[in-house]
């Protein structure tokens, strides 16, 4: 998992940004839950743009400032959570995200980065607590039903997991910008197929993460194990070859001294 | 007058709330008065952060366990340290109680030591010594007569840079024991390397950027000599990794012992035997094995193993420790003789998050027939805090109890699990031959601890230790090998450890709980040789000595 890049693609998700930046998409809905997240745009933008570069000191400092004149600002607090979450400190980070949560406008991408943000913390129960709101405030989001399906995974749940990683997935399966969510959710289904003893099912599931998301370092990894314990040799070779080349696009970091 | 009261209160429910506990911190009457020496606090480099193994042995022959300490010095003088130390277990009756025997023995190690091996390397009957240390390694033979000399040069087992672990095993089945070093990285005091950032700050450098060292491999030739069989084992053609630790047992139930070696920030080796050929032959396959790495393919910091039975199949487990905002991970054996990362599904991982890991083991501390996880922890940098670094400097040890297939929290308020430590490894062995397991942890620049183990149950404990009393047998006590005992309806697989933990020596013994009215074990052994010896109808005790004669 690549936390801090995933995030903040995510948050451009969350926004309903393909690509653009966040002043697109003031104003917009969420899918069915009807809680309008409040647009992050003027200077507020510009922070976000710096975190998106990975300026963060300089977005904090630009934050501190927007809020010196505008006070406590649920988005502003958001971004100052999300700055820290891109720097993998997610003690910090938590706290943002709380007090995001307390402020106004309601930014409900707040509730989803306190579950991520938790969840790598080790701290289990603020995850699914935070993830529960986030679903609550927009049931239509599929990230949140995948780190809820991680929990149950961890708590050995495998039925719940596996309903949470079908939801995950089946909300994210028409969004061409969530690719890398059906991809994920994919990977982990064919985690609970292989703990059932599945293993043919599972290399469906990992063939169709690889196919819709290359990238997905991972996956290829797993894909060229299953391939491999299943005596397709040739496919997984493939994989294994498949895995390096993803690896030397997208080098996954690894959270040790950079 | 009320003050000495609320004293005397105070004193009562401390007492009663540690006698309580499952493991009592006997420290202060144990007779061990050291804080080790790593450095200096705070620590400023790489060479300063694992702290000194631990070695379990009987030294003297007489039937207990005694601990040796190897322990470091400082940057400025990395070959004059206050020195390694021996202590000999006098336990009675009275309780756990060891004595510094260090003066008398002829152990002179003021070189930065980190680890400790322990294994009859000449097969005289006593138990040696070989020390790791950041410059040349030590062997220390034992004399017999509560003294060791350096029998480094002698045995041809010298060797430079910085050694982490070691471990005696016989890979060759010969009768003798052979040597695997772990070796880590190369590095110059004198010159340390830039600094390095992490999570934003400022810290010291390494392992990234320094230079990884191979691993050494002596074979035995006889008559306590030794030939570096690096090359000839294939070993040398494996890529050097930073090597922390490892375990020596037959990973893959060909009869042949392999050696599994965890490596920090790189993926771990799995040197699996080709037998047939003339002399050791080692075959890195980590990957192919799924053990390697995580099982998303990413390598890990793994500082600490521990081998075990989890699943009741008779294959080994293993379990590693590993950095902070990163899980342990557990890799359990299957019968297609790869390894799966299981980490989530036992729910091992995400409370492993904001630890540092180091030394590891499964153990039955609480009598209730299973293998529960014990592992210490302790940031390497000292600004680490929650803040920072979303993990404390300071950690506390964590013990894992089984619950069916999983594991759980456990007695986590109890105070030698409440108080945080700058802790890296540990050892468990029977200190007072009650039958239980007992605790040694070793502690960054602070006291080694004794925990003694307090657990009542009607279950009853038993150790079980090996002795090859063959003509000629070189590898007495059997390193490597495993035993599968039956006690009534239950099955146990245990091995006798070769290496494991983190840069320490476990005994050479084994310990199960077993049901209350059995008096009867059937103890199948598959011996380092491949061999197999049943052993049927054993008389249950404390202590069993299973003895294989010609």
């Amino acid at each position: 998992m690549k936390p801090a890049i995933t995030s903040l693609l995510l948050l451009l998700l969350l926004q309903g940004c393909r690509g653009g930046t966040p002043e697109e998409v003031s104003g917009n809905e969420t899918r069915d839950a009807g809680i309008k997240i409040p647009a992050i745009d003027g200077d507020l933008a510009v922070a976000y743009r710096l975190i998106e570069e990975g300026d963060t000191g300089p977005a904090r400092i630009r934050l501190r400032g927007w809020m010196d004149t505008h006070g406590e600002d649920a988005r502003a607090l958001f971004l100052f959570g999300l700055a820290y979450h891109s720097e993998r400190r997610y003690a910090r980070s938590t706290e943002w995200f709380r007090r995001s949560l307390d402020a106004t406008p309601v930014y409900p991408p707040s509730a989803h980065f306190l579950g991520w943000s938790s969840y790598y913390l080790g701290d289990v129960d603020t995850s699914i607590e935070a993830f529960g709101r986030h679903i609550k405030m927009t049931p239509g989001e599929g990230d949140s039903h995948y780190g809820l399906g991680l929990l149950a995974l961890d708590a050995g749940d495998l039925e719940e997991a596996e309903a949470r990683f079908n939801d995950a997935r089946r909300l994210q399966l028409d969004r061409p910008d969530r690719i890398d969510g059906v991809s994920k959710a994919l990977v982990r289904m064919a985690e609970l197929d292989e703990l059932q003893g599945n293993r043919n099912t599972a290399r469906l599931h990992l063939e169709e993460a690889v196919k819709i998301d290359p990238d997905r370092v991972e996956a290829w990894h797993r894909l060229a194990r299953c391939c491999r314990r299943l005596g397709d040799d040739s496919a997984a070779v493939d994989a294994e070859q498949q895995h390096a080349a993803a690896l030397r696009r997208n080098t996954p970091r690894t959270g040790f001294p950079e | 007058m009320i003050l000495s009261h609320t004293i005397m209160l105070l004193f009562t429910i401390s007492t009663a709330m540690s006698s309580a506990d499952l493991m009592q911190d006997i420290t202060n009457s144990s007779g061990i008065e050291l804080s080790s020496t790593s450095g200096t606090l705070p620590s400023r480099e790489i060479l300063e952060v694992n702290g000194g193994g631990l070695a379990l042995l009987d030294y003297d022959s007489d039937g207990d366990l005694d601990l040796f300490v190897a322990n470091g010095a400082t940057l400025a003088d990395p070959e004059h340290g206050p020195g390694s130390r021996l202590y000999e277990n006098i336990s009675s009756e009275s309780g756990i109680l060891f004595k510094d025997v260090t003066p008398g023995s002829g152990i002179r190690i003021s070189r930065w030591a980190m680890g400790a091996a322990a294994g009859d390397h000449d097969g005289d009957g006593q138990v040696d010594l070989y020390v790791t240390c950041y410059g040349p390694n030590i062997l220390l033979r034992n004399l017999g007569d509560g003294t060791f000399e350096d029998a480094t040069e002698q045995a041809g087992v010298g060797t430079t840079g910085w050694s982490t672990s070691a471990a005696f095993g016989d890979l060759d089945a010969d009768g003798d024991l052979d040597l695997f070093v772990v070796n880590y990285l190369e590095f110059d005091h004198e010159q340390p390397p830039a600094r390095s950032l992490y999570k934003g700050h400022d810290v010291m450098g390494g392992p990234h950027g320094l230079p990884a060292t191979g691993d050494v491999l002596f074979e035995n030739i006889g008559d306590g000599r030794f030939r570096n069989a690096t090359e000839s084992s294939g070993l040398a053609e494996v890529e050097p990794a930073y090597g922390l630790n490892l375990a020596i047992l037959d990973m893959n139930g060909d009869g042949h012992l392999d050696v599994l070696v965890g490596n920090d920030s790189m993926p771990n080796h799995l040197l699996l035997q080709e037998p047939g050929g003339d002399g050791i032959r080692l075959a890195e396959s980590g990957q192919s094995h799924g053990i390697a790495s995580n099982m998303d393919g990413h390598d890990q910091a793994t500082m600490g193993i521990a081998v075990g039975d989890i699943n009741g199949d008779a294959r080994p487990d293993f379990f590693t420790t590993n950095f902070s905002s990163d899980t342990n991970t557990l890799h359990l054996a299957a019968p297609d003789g790869l390894w799966d990362d299981r980490t989530m599904a036992t729910g091992l991982g995400l409370r492993s998050r904001s630890m540092l890991g180091w030394g590891t083991a499964f153990a039955d501390l609480d009598h209730d027939g299973d293998e529960d996880l014990l592992m210490v922890n302790g940031h390497v940098y000292p600004q680490a805090t929650l803040d920072s670094m979303d993990s404390e400097y300071l950690q506390p040890p964590v013990f894992m109890e089984r619950d069916g297939s999983r594991f759980k929290t456990s007695r986590a308020t109890e105070h030698w699990l409440a108080t945080p430590h700058r802790d890296r490894t540990l050892v468990t062995g029977d200190l007072d031959r009650d039958g239980d397991l007992d605790l040694i942890i070793g502690e960054l620049n602070g006291p080694v601890r004794i925990l003694q183990n307090n657990i009542e149950t009607d279950r009853r404990g038993v150790i079980i230790g090996l002795l090859d009393e063959r003509e000629g047998a070189g590898d007495r006590y059997a390193p490597g090998a495993r035993l599968v005992i039956s006690a009534g309806d239950e099955k146990f697989t245990r091995w006798i450890p070769g290496g494991a933990c983190f840069q320490s020596t476990m005994p050479p013994e084994v310990h199960i709980s077993i049901p209350p009215g059995i008096e009867m074990i059937d103890v199948e052994v598959s011996w380092p040789s491949g061999e197999r010896t049943a052993h049927k109808r054993v008389p249950v005790s404390n202590q069993i000595l299973l003895r294989r004669t010609d």
